[in-house]
């Protein structure tokens, strides 16, 4: 396995004193969908958020372990989490389009990286992000309109290129759909298949058919540790752990 | 294949380096105004306590008088009304011999003349004395230990106040009698010591800052303060019950919900202006009076219980108004027997609070004539304690400050300390209910 | 006190109601408390306020109306040429009424026997300063005339007061206690007389507002028949002369005002709004649970001690820096009240205000907003300057404009720190003056209410009144429209 990008070993979280993930080793592959699933509570969000150190905002939180991001370890004390939030974006449950128009909130994230040298740079940048988003045909007569405007699916796909437009190299998700009607959901699901050709994307999700549609591996969670982790198909059709085989037949969870 | 590292994350490059720079020196603004905030706060309290700590402590002058009976009761019956008409200018001869019986007892020599010997003494000490023969006809004849207050001159120089420079122009006071105030503190008969009549006392003349007092004022807040609890309690809280809990949604509803809140941000003068103009020009109610200023108050108070009563009642969840309907109460019955009880420990913080608001204000005091000086006595009833003009804490502070002699600031500053102290213990009063009687639902 | 006494009894009779109410109830039913529909105490309750109610209620309006009533009979008998205009009327009506009192003081004291009192009397001001009520002049007969109307007008309305308010209290408890039978529902009739009173008490805010507008409504209506609405509006001078003839003009009070309010508000946005962040954004839940209350200390503390401060610490502190002989050795103030003493301490009082809105308004950004911020890379101050304060934008607008409101209705901190001299001047260490510190000088000066010097400080109240209430109005209005866009 030679394009591993990111690689978790013994990754432990604790919120005060509540141990909500234990023991996580993982190895999360390059230019591949990785889909993390499991019930309600099991950690599966947390952990994501360890991979962009979103969790350093909460005060009571502590993650003991080593993630290596390109054989970076990221909890280093050198390293910035500003820097790497640029390398790994996220996107979250709700759409969150800034009280801006659609223009700025993609412009948002190059600007505060100095990504762009001259406006055409960041209208290049802009216009880019809204395609690979798949949501320039739909926008690109009223970038100037506010981002809050838009319906719920489009919202998310502006997330979407939101994120991108940073040029991430890992883009987190977590449970991106589960505000979506069928339809919006199928759109973000095409786009998500796109996207793994030029990042690592991680995506959090409630539905396995989802975890099944968009993903090539596929990690479980239950209560705070990693149960079983492996190709897609495998652990859809052949668990080898009887938690992962109780929950995908709907016993548990 | 391996994608390139474009820049390693363990060296922060340089935009991260000024971006988190700009993040430091944010941080530090706000950390700043924080300062600022609690700076301000410290240099308030420090000011207060610096400048009015002073005001409980009085210069005070021991001599003994001779009440000789010539003077004082010619006639030697001992006739109340006689005696009460020997006014004060009988009793400064006996002072001022009192004051030159002291000094040679005490080998103090001086070249000063008797007169302004005697105008150590406060411009009331006659007058003290007086009262005190009165009551004490017994003691005629004899020779009384009496403790008079001492001149603010006198006393602004044991503070610190007064300095030999800065009499300079004084026509009250000069350096030779500086000089016997010397002598006299050096032989135990003017001492400073704690002054109970600041706390109880009434207010002084402009003449005389060492004899006024805040205790007047206190009744005057306290009359206030019994009128605007006892309409504004009852008259907020019916009208938050009606508010939230039997108000259909409508525009009249709307109208007097936004008036409300319009209502607590009204200024006080206003207040001050109507309370003038229906309960003093229309209502010819009397001015300067604790009743007026006590309705102008609940006026103002009202906005305030409302907005926290019904805070607390939309606090208690429905299930409780749900439960008492559901074994045949009636709303009302419901309300009152389970949504007020449960809701009351809040409306009695809020009350609290709103009264403390009330005990501070000023403004619309100043309107309706409760300025200092107009009550000489303490009230002796429930009727001249709402009725007879008097001043309120806050009035008397001001009226104080907008004096001349600087002994007057002093007093505001020490009247401050008293006023705060008020506050102090009912906000603390509301805090404590609060913390023991608050419930999670 | 006859109206006390009269409430007194009728609150007796009240009490009295009560227990015979849930007597009668008890024996209607046989002692079966059962086969009453109500408990015995809403009987009793009925009974009470059928007394209580009707009779209080008439005595109220009797209060409001005798005095309006009578004044205008009054009114009527004085001769046009005594009272040719609005001021000068209420000038003889208050002699009428002085005299009036005093008659029945003098035939209190047995000075005047009752019939003396309304014959014509001609030494009436000599009489009348023998028991301690002295006249300005020699009365006029016409006045002592009018005095003698008011004062038999006033004894029969007080006496027609007490049988009417009496009478209503016996007829409302006979009658209640005549409908007491097993079957009356009077809970029923209890609950909805108090839910009556309820809503009584809910429009007494309407009413004060009611009252607050009219009451300056009425004398500022008097001020613009004896003065210019334009020069009040208009002129550009501030000098009142209780001798007559004052230019009388708000627009130099109101420069002062606004002027004051800016500077106070310089230094109470930037402090409260940075405060406001760093308690929401960055400090711990212990930093906070400490800073937080402290800094509310501030707004509990009376504007009285602010204006203290402002007289005697602050000013002199200024005066002592710009002034003749200051540390920087310029003469710049002159005295310790200016505008900058006045903005700087009125500042302080709103720091508290600004920042804990603020504080209210930046928590209700919701949370996901500053996640998507932060997942994208955005250090936290970027977060904030560019998408929780853009958010919460209208909430803090809406929350100064609150604080400018309180800042131009504020007194005490302007009557102390900010002077007594009206002009336009663009120097802070100027002495200006404002609009509340002129409502408070004409109307405690010992002006007569009928001049236009003492009538203009409605005027400036209700000018007052508009202006914070339309600042009330729309930032309550966005404050409100901000909430609901984040619920």
């Amino acid at each position: 396995m030679d394009n591993i990008k990111i690689s978790a070993s013994k990754v432990q979280v604790y919120y005060g004193d509540n141990h909500a993930i234990k023991d996580v080793d993982v190895q999360i592959k390059d230019k591949t969908v990785t889909a993390f699933i499991g019930p309600s509570g099991c950690g599966k969000s947390t952990f994501l958020r360890c991979l962009n150190r979103m969790n350093d905002t909460i005060d009571i939180c502590r993650v003991e372990g080593d993630i290596l991001i390109d054989g970076e370890d990221i909890y280093d004390r050198r390293v910035d989490p500003v820097q790497l939030r640029a390398k790994v974006g996220m996107m979250f449950q709700k759409p969150n389009p800034f009280p801006k128009s659609i223009y700025d909130n993609v412009a948002y994230g190059p600007r505060i990286h100095g990504l762009a040298r001259s406006k055409t740079d960041l209208d290049e940048i802009v216009e880019k992000s809204l395609r690979r988003a798949a949501i320039w045909d739909e926008v690109k007569d009223r970038l100037t309109a506010p981002g809050t405007g838009l319906s719920g699916g489009q919202q998310q796909r502006l997330c979407i290129a939101r994120a991108v437009a940073t040029e991430p190299e890992v883009l987190l998700m977590d449970e991106p759909c589960s505000a979506l009607d069928p339809i919006a959901t199928a759109q973000v699901e095409e786009l998500i298949e796109e996207l793994r050709q030029s990042y690592a994307v991680v995506i959090v999700t409630h539905s396995m058919q989802q975890a099944a549609r968009v993903s090539q591996n596929t990690a479980f969670f239950h209560l705070g540790s990693l149960v079983e982790y492996g190709d897609t198909n495998q652990i859809f059709t052949k668990p080898s752990d009887p938690r992962t085989e109780s929950y995908i037949t709907g016993r548990i969870g | 294949m391996i994608t390139p590292v474009k820049t390693s994350l363990l060296k922060p490059d340089a935009r991260t380096q000024k971006r988190n720079a700009a993040e430091t020196r944010f941080r530090l603004y706000g950390l700043s105004a924080i300062g600022a905030g609690l700076a301000i706060l410290v240099l308030l309290l420090v000011t207060i306590f610096n400048n009015g700590l002073g005001a409980f402590q009085q210069t005070f002058i021991t001599l003994n008088v001779p009440l000789l009976e010539s003077k004082l009761d010619k006639s030697g019956e001992r006739d109340l009304e006689k005696i009460k008409k020997v006014s004060t200018f009988g009793y400064a001869p006996l002072m001022a011999q009192a004051m030159e019986d002291a000094l040679a007892g005490n080998g103090i020599e001086s070249d000063l003349k008797a007169k302004k010997k005697a105008a150590l003494l406060s411009k009331s000490a006659a007058a003290d004395l007086r009262n005190f023969v009165i009551t004490n006809t017994d003691k005629i004849g004899e020779t009384v230990e009496f403790t008079f207050l001492a001149n603010s001159r006198v006393d602004g120089y044991l503070k610190g106040r007064v300095t030999r420079e800065s009499i300079a122009d004084d026509k009250s006071i000069n350096a030779d009698q500086l000089d016997l105030v010397d002598a006299l503190v050096m032989s135990g008969i003017i001492e400073k010591r704690f002054n109970l009549s600041f706390i109880t006392g009434a207010d002084a003349s402009d003449q005389r800052p060492e004899a006024a007092g805040m205790g007047v004022a206190m009744m005057g807040s306290f009359f206030m303060m019994i009128v605007v609890l006892a309409l504004a309690l009852p008259i907020g809280v019916a009208a938050s019950i009606y508010l939230e809990e039997f108000a259909p949604k409508n525009w009249i509803t709307d109208i007097i919900e936004v008036n409300i809140s319009n209502l607590a941000a009204v200024p006080s003068i206003v207040f001050g202006i109507l309370g003038l103009a229906v309960f003093i020009n229309y209502m010819h109610l009397p001015q300067s009076a604790p009743l007026v200023g006590g309705l102008v108050l609940t006026l103002m108070t009202l906005p305030t219980i409302i907005i926290s009563t019904r805070a607390s009642l939309k606090s208690v969840p429905p299930s409780i108004r749900d439960a008492a309907l559901g074994v045949g109460a009636s709303k009302m019955q419901s309300v009152f027997h389970h949504v007020l009880p449960l809701a009351a420990p809040g409306i009695l913080t809020g009350t609290i609070i709103g009264l403390a608001q009330a005990l501070g204000e000023t403004a619309p005091l100043l309107l309706i004539g409760m300025i200092g000086f107009i009550a000489s006595n303490a009230p002796d009833s429930v009727a001249s304690g709402l009725l007879d003009p008097n001043s309120a804490m806050p009035a008397q502070i001001y009226e104080w400050a907008k004096r001349a002699d600087p002994a007057f600031y002093e007093r505001a500053w020490g009247g401050i300390i008293i006023l705060l102290a008020f506050l102090v213990t009912m906000n603390t009063i509301a805090v404590i209910l609060r913390r023991r009687f608050e419930r999670r639902w | 006190m006859p109206a006390l006494w009269l409430t007194l009894i009728v609150l007796a009779l009240a009490v009295l109601g009560v227990w015979l109410g849930r007597a009668y109830a008890l024996r209607s039913a046989g002692g079966d408390i059962r086969a009453l529909h109500s408990l015995p105490k809403y009987y009793g309750g009925f009974v009470g306020l059928s007394t209580l109610i009707p009779a209080l209620g008439v005595l109220v309006v009797w209060l409001v109306a005798q005095p309006v009533l009578i004044d205008r009979t009054v009114v009527s008998m004085i001769p046009s040429e005594m009272a040719d205009d609005t001021g000068t009327l209420s000038l003889v009506m208050s002699d009428v009424r002085r005299v009036s009192n005093g008659l029945s003081l003098a035939v209190e004291q047995g000075v005047l026997s009752n019939i003396e009192a309304a014959s014509v009397l001609p030494e009436v001001r000599t009489t009348l300063a023998g028991i301690g009520v002295a006249l300005g002049s020699d009365v006029a007969p016409e006045i002592l005339n009018a005095a003698q109307t008011y004062r038999t007008l006033d004894a029969l309305g007080h006496f027609w007061r007490m049988v009417i308010v009496l009478g209503l209290a016996v007829l409302g408890l006979g009658a209640a206690l005549s409908k007491i039978a097993p079957e009356f529902r009077a809970r029923n009739v209890v609950e909805k007389v108090v839910l009556a009173l309820l809503i009584a008490a809910a429009s007494l805010a309407i009413l004060s507002t009611v009252g607050i507008v009219l009451s300056m409504l009425f004398e500022t209506r008097n001020f613009f028949g004896l003065h210019s609405w334009k020069d009040f509006f208009l002129g550009g001078k501030w000098a009142p002369n209780f001798r007559g003839d004052s230019d009388l003009s708000i627009l130099p009070l109101l420069w002062g005002t606004i002027y004051i309010s800016i500077i106070a508000l310089l230094v109470s946005v930037p402090i409260g709004l940075f405060a406001a962040i760093y308690l929401s954004e960055y400090a711990g839940r212990k930093t906070r649970g400490i800073a937080k209350p402290l800094i509310e200390i501030l707004a509990g503390i009376p504007t009285i001690v602010y204006g203290l401060f402002a007289l005697l610490t602050v000013g002199p502190l200024l005066l002592r820096t710009f002034g003749t002989d200051g540390v920087l050795g310029v003469e710049w103030m002159s005295g310790t009240n200016a505008v900058l003493t006045a903005g700087l301490v009125m500042g302080i009082m709103l720091i508290p205000f600004v920042s804990s809105l603020s504080d209210d308004i930046i928590n209700a950004v919701p949370q996901s907003m500053r996640d998507g911020s932060l997942g994208l890379g955005a250090t936290k101050s970027e977060t904030i300057r560019q998408v929780v304060i853009p958010a919460a934008l209208p909430g803090i607008v809406g929350a100064i404009l609150l604080a400018a409101s309180r800042a131009i209705g504020e007194t005490m901190i302007v009557v102390l720190g900010a002077g007594a001299i009206a002009k336009f001047s663009l120097n802070p260490l100027d002495a200006m003056t404002t609009i509340t510190t002129r409502i408070v000088s004409q109307l405690t000066g010992d002006g007569d209410f009928a001049s236009p010097e003492t009538l203009v400080a409605f005027a400036l109240g209700l000018t007052l009144f508009v202006l914070t209430l339309g600042l009330n109005i729309v930032a309550l209005h966005i404050v409100r429209t901000y909430r609901e866009q984040y619920e």
